[in-house]
């Protein structure tokens, strides 16, 4: 096989492991930003072929995991500006947003727990939504700044927001110690 | 020591990563694909018949102020290609914009018929853009050279620069949507290989 061909081989195969390594993550992350199933399908999608054609210069300048979270993010965000201008903002449609008054959290199924925490990500502005997404995939507060372009300070900052936000959201105690 | 508050974060972070968003079924993404599509015809229907209402009065304004036949004639011409199109966009989008059906083969329907009209519309699209150039170009023509009117270089060149300008953004136009139909008739077949 020649060069050219392997140098291709190994591109597909990487994307492959990247796809297995990541899929997961990249479909919530995906729901974060798209309520519209078939957009968010197609988000991912969208996702993936980036992250293939970016592989060909990717020279290990971070590691796979914010190579691939930068691309995810830079997309989503492309992908919530494109509709935003189409006047359809993807998380105005169909599902409910999550309420600030919710049932009492012990009488919630994991399953709701998820799917309320979910919408609670979804309500909130997307500057905190950013942060908070890569977060709660166990990206660390370096990570984050390095994917989102902006200071560790900056992350730490709109992350307190965040939480404060979806504690309120979730109905967890809002007097902490 | 951790705080309740971090407590919570990290029981929202076990929950969150053990999350799957489960896939979308083809079911699913044809009734979006009609539901989305029929915003977009909408729009187009919609479209044809603001453009139309506004090009009409002012073209049979100018009908009625024309200072010679062929400008009278140029403007009736045009008005009778823009009654045509709307007319024609009224008869080419019935039945087809509404967004829901009973069943996934009526949906496999709708979104087939629509694109029938869709390459219908662009094919007529390029017919309207060939008879309004051949108008305009009569009419500049006898504007510029009829020796009704003395003319000078400027306006010369404005005028053929301002038809070729014309022409050239509505044949991008036609390609453009002539392509999307391409890619979106691409989209909807994979959709109904899926299915079957």
């Amino acid at each position: 096989m020649s060069d050219a061909g392997g140098a291709v081989e190994r591109r597909e195969d990487r994307c492959v492991r990247l796809l297995q390594e990541h899929d997961r993550a990249l479909r919530r992350l995906a729901a974060s930003y798209e309520r519209d199933p078939s957009r968010q399908q197609d988000l991912v999608q969208e996702i993936w072929l980036a992250v293939w054609q970016a592989l060909a210069r990717f020279r290990g300048e971070c590691s796979e995991r914010t190579f691939v979270f930068r691309i995810a993010y830079n997309r989503a965000v492309s992908h919530v500006d494109h509709w935003q201008r189409r006047r359809t903002d993807p998380l105005d449609e169909d599902a409910p947003l999550a309420t600030s008054q919710p049932d009492p959290e012990h009488a919630l199924s994991t399953e709701q727990r998820r799917e309320r925490l979910q919408a609670a990500v979804q309500s909130l502005p997307i500057g905190l939504r950013q942060v908070v997404v890569l977060t709660l995939e166990g990206l660390s507060h370096a990570e984050v700044a390095e994917i989102a372009g902006i200071t560790e300070n900056n992350v730490a900052v709109r992350l307190t927001r965040a939480r404060a936000a979806l504690s309120r959201l979730m109905g967890a105690r809002e007097d902490r110690p | 020591m951790s705080t309740p508050d971090d407590r919570d974060f990290q029981q929202w972070t076990k929950e969150w990563q053990a999350d799957t968003p489960r896939d979308v079924t083809t079911e699913e993404q044809i009734r979006h694909y009609v539901k989305r599509r029929s915003g977009l015809l909408w729009s187009f229907a919609v479209s044809d018949f603001v453009i139309g209402g506004i090009a009409l009065p002012v073209l049979v304004y100018f009908g009625m102020a024309a200072r010679s036949e062929v400008e009278r004639l140029t403007m009736i011409s045009l008005a009778s290609i823009t009654i045509v199109a709307v007319g024609f966009g009224w008869w080419n989008w019935r039945g087809v914009l509404k967004s829901s059906a009973a069943s996934t083969a009526e949906y496999l329907a709708i979104s087939a018929e629509r694109l029938r009209r869709l390459r219908m519309a662009w094919r007529i699209g390029w017919g309207v853009l060939t008879a309004e150039v051949v108008v305009l170009s009569i009419w500049i023509w006898d504007h510029l050279y009829s020796g009704a009117r003395p003319h000078d270089a400027g306006a010369e060149r404005f005028a053929w620069n301002w038809l070729a300008g014309f022409t050239l953004v509505a044949i991008v136009a036609l390609v453009w949507f002539g392509r999307w139909i391409t890619r979106d008739a691409a989209r909807f077949e994979a959709l109904r290989r899926e299915l079957e």
